[in-house]
């Protein structure tokens, strides 16, 4: 019976290790030259989680309700969105990993912003699940994905 | 940066009030790519097929003694005289203080953004996460820097100049029955705070938890003296002497005469004295080795409720922390929220914090069940030789590799990436704008682990703990029981729930990060 069971896991564990290895296969390709639109719609983006493997050459054409500051944590760029026209957001994915996208309203000055986060201390409850107001009033809309190639 | 505008510390303070669960994890951005899923089944086919071959293996095995591999680093005369040396060890210790008075100035006085304060990123990120790392891979560096320590012994030196002969201790009596329980209800307050409290980035929050924990361990270590609080009530002593016995060296008292008379518990049942620390500093024959990953953890120690309740919570928690992270524990929250939000209207404590509260609170609980339901069901495979909770305690290290793989499988990209904050914030540490060292202008490189490799490290990280798990059930199973068959036996149900906490641990790591 043992050595039936030390035979059994053998092979099993053979069968995992192939299959790691053809996963380790797959991939790969060139860095390609991605232009993708995304639109900001109230508190989310759209899609929700945008999708580039590493090197890519990545142009987002960002459409907004609201003028605001569209951020990309991580790589750590920003930039202004007016409303009503398509702006080009341009990086290159060269590190992988899954970063918050979030987006500043604009109209909320420093000078506003204390008296909104004591106004929305006592209302903390209340906030819409799912979307909580990050640092310096941002609201996470989404996120991007760069996978490995 | 828009940080730097933020000139009221008042709108600051809000402004970190909101940021509050932005955070899973005390502090710090996650950035990692969940593991896809074939990397998952890889992991998850690997952890089945091994267990089944270690046990047909040992079917075969004959049992043979259990005495590990040691290299014993004191035979080299300069470590032996190095180790030991005040010239060592007080520059290491008064570092220390430095950092948690570093800590405290920062966190009360400095900017309140988190990321601009020392405090945060070394309280949540380079402390907690970074030395549980160094302690588990290298060995117990917080018995030489534990900051707490290193002031009551300042003290005490301080006592020696002023007034010969006192202590700065009353020593009064630890109560027997109280066992490690103050630094596991500490510990659980600790966990809460990482992992519930919405404030835990404010570097102010951050300072007054140290001031309150500086207070409480210095006050135990006057009444009770500092040996006895160091072991039984300070937390991270208690922690990390934990996560210490799987790291790859070991402090040991040669002499068990020695050690019996110096304290008798620190004795284990087969006469051995490994990592008494006390014991050490005061003997002469003594061994600093270097052994094989987690044999600290097969060591023959008498067993008792309070070691089981330690590792039961420490399992729990690493657990939680990846698990609160995920979509699934989301769901949960916004169900409470819907539950709870009339009800709980404060900012500090509201629908959400009420969620994570009872995750802090129900998931050792449950594990703690789990645990108890499969050692009851090793219990009756041996046809009740031995009790379900005596079995429980004796098995209860055996899970602590799969859950240290977990934790670094869960925490290296935070520590590589987020650690790196570390490098702006030592040239400012209040956020001022300082540059003292020339490196506040560094930028965190977020490229240093590609996420094929950090994929291919997790899994193979969690198998092997998985492998090392099982070994050491294996080992304390053969000197559990008198009796081969029942040896084997009782390895059967142990083996499934380690194959379900480390299938857990994968389907944790294979989910996104959505906190």
């Amino acid at each position: 019976m043992t050595s039936k069971v030390l035979n059994l896991s053998i092979s099993v564990a053979m069968m995992a290790i192939l299959a790691a290895l053809l996963a380790a296969a797959c991939g790969g390709g060139e860095p390609e030259e991605l232009q993708i639109p995304v639109r900001v719609k109230g508190e989310t983006l759209t899609p929700e989680t945008v999708k580039v493997k590493q090197g890519d050459m990545v142009t987002l054409q960002i459409q907004v309700e609201e003028s605001g500051e569209f951020h990309l944590h991580g790589y750590d760029i920003e930039k202004e969105i007016e409303a009503g026209e398509i702006t080009d957001f341009f990086f290159v994915a060269d590190a992988t990993g899954r970063f918050r996208i979030t987006f500043h309203h604009s109209g909320e000055g420093e000078g506003e912003h204390g008296a909104e986060g004591a106004q929305q201390e006592g209302e903390g409850g209340e906030k819409e699940e799912g979307h909580e107001e990050g640092e310096e009033g941002e609201i996470d809309i989404g996120f991007l994905e760069v996978g490995p190639r | 940066m828009k940080y730097l505008k933020i000139g009221l510390p008042l709108s600051a303070v809000a402004a970190a009030l909101l940021a509050g669960t932005a955070y899973a994890h005390g502090f710090g951005e996650r950035t990692e790519l969940p593991v896809p899923l074939g990397f998952f089944l890889i992991g998850a086919g690997l952890t089945v097929a091994l267990s089944f071959a270690i046990i047909g293996f040992y079917v075969k095995s004959s049992s043979g003694g259990y005495s590990y591999w040691r290299y014993n680093l004191f035979q080299h005369q300069w470590l032996r005289l190095a180790l030991p040396s005040p010239l060592f060890r007080w520059p290491l210790k008064l570092f220390s203080v430095f950092l948690l008075a570093l800590v405290v100035a920062a966190g009360l006085t400095g900017n309140q953004a988190s990321s601009l304060n020392f405090a945060p990123t070394f309280v949540w990120i380079i402390w907690w996460v970074g030395l549980a790392f160094f302690v588990a891979l290298i060995g117990n560096l917080w018995v030489l820097v534990n900051p707490w320590k290193a002031v009551f012994e300042l003290g005490e030196a301080a006592t020696r100049l002023i007034l010969p002969g006192r202590s700065p201790s009353f020593n009064r009596p630890y109560p027997q029955g109280w066992g490690m329980w103050p630094a596991i209800i500490l510990f659980l307050g600790f966990t809460w705070i990482q992992d519930a409290f919405p404030q835990s980035a404010l570097p102010n929050r951050v300072a007054v938890l140290a001031i309150a924990y500086t207070a409480i361990t210095i006050g135990g270590m006057v009444l009770f003296g500092k040996h006895q609080w160091l072991r039984n009530g300070e937390a991270f002593s208690v922690v990390f002497s934990y996560l210490a016995r799987f790291a790859p060296t070991e402090v040991r008292v040669r002499d068990p005469d020695f050690c019996q008379e110096c304290r008798g518990q620190c004795l284990d049942q087969d006469g051995e004295c490994i990592n008494c620390y006390e014991c050490f500093e005061k003997a002469a024959n003594k061994e600093w080795n270097i052994r094989p990953f987690a044999m600290g953890l097969s060591a023959n120690e008498h067993m008792t409720n309070d070691k089981l309740a330690v590792v039961v919570l420490l399992l729990a928690t690493v657990t939680f922390d990846g698990f609160s992270a995920t979509s699934a524990w989301v769901r949960f929250q916004s169900a409470m929220v819907e539950t709870f939000s009339g009800l709980i209207n404060y900012q500090a404590f509201n629908s959400l914090t009420m969620a994570d509260t009872l995750g802090v609170l129900l998931f050792p609980v449950g594990f703690f069940l789990l645990f108890f339901t499969f050692s009851y069901l090793m219990s009756g495979s041996v046809g009740k030789a031995l009790g379900t909770l005596e079995l429980a305690r004796a098995f209860a290290y055996s899970l602590i590799p799969i859950a240290l793989a977990y934790n670094i499988a869960h925490f290296i990209t935070l520590l590589l990436i987020q650690g790196q904050l570390l490098m702006p914030l030592v040239s400012d540490p209040f956020g001022f704008g300082w540059d003292l060292l020339g490196t506040a202008d560094y930028k965190i490189e977020i490229g240093v682990i590609n996420a094929r490799a950090l994929w291919w490290l997790s899994i193979t990280l969690i198998v092997a703990g998985h492998i090392l798990a099982v070994y050491l059930a294996h080992l304390i199973s053969i000197r559990t029981f008198s009796n081969r068959a029942m040896a084997l036996n009782s390895q059967y149900p142990m083996l499934t729930l380690m194959v379900m906490y480390t299938v857990v641990s994968l389907w944790i790591i294979a989910q996104p990060i959505v906190a």
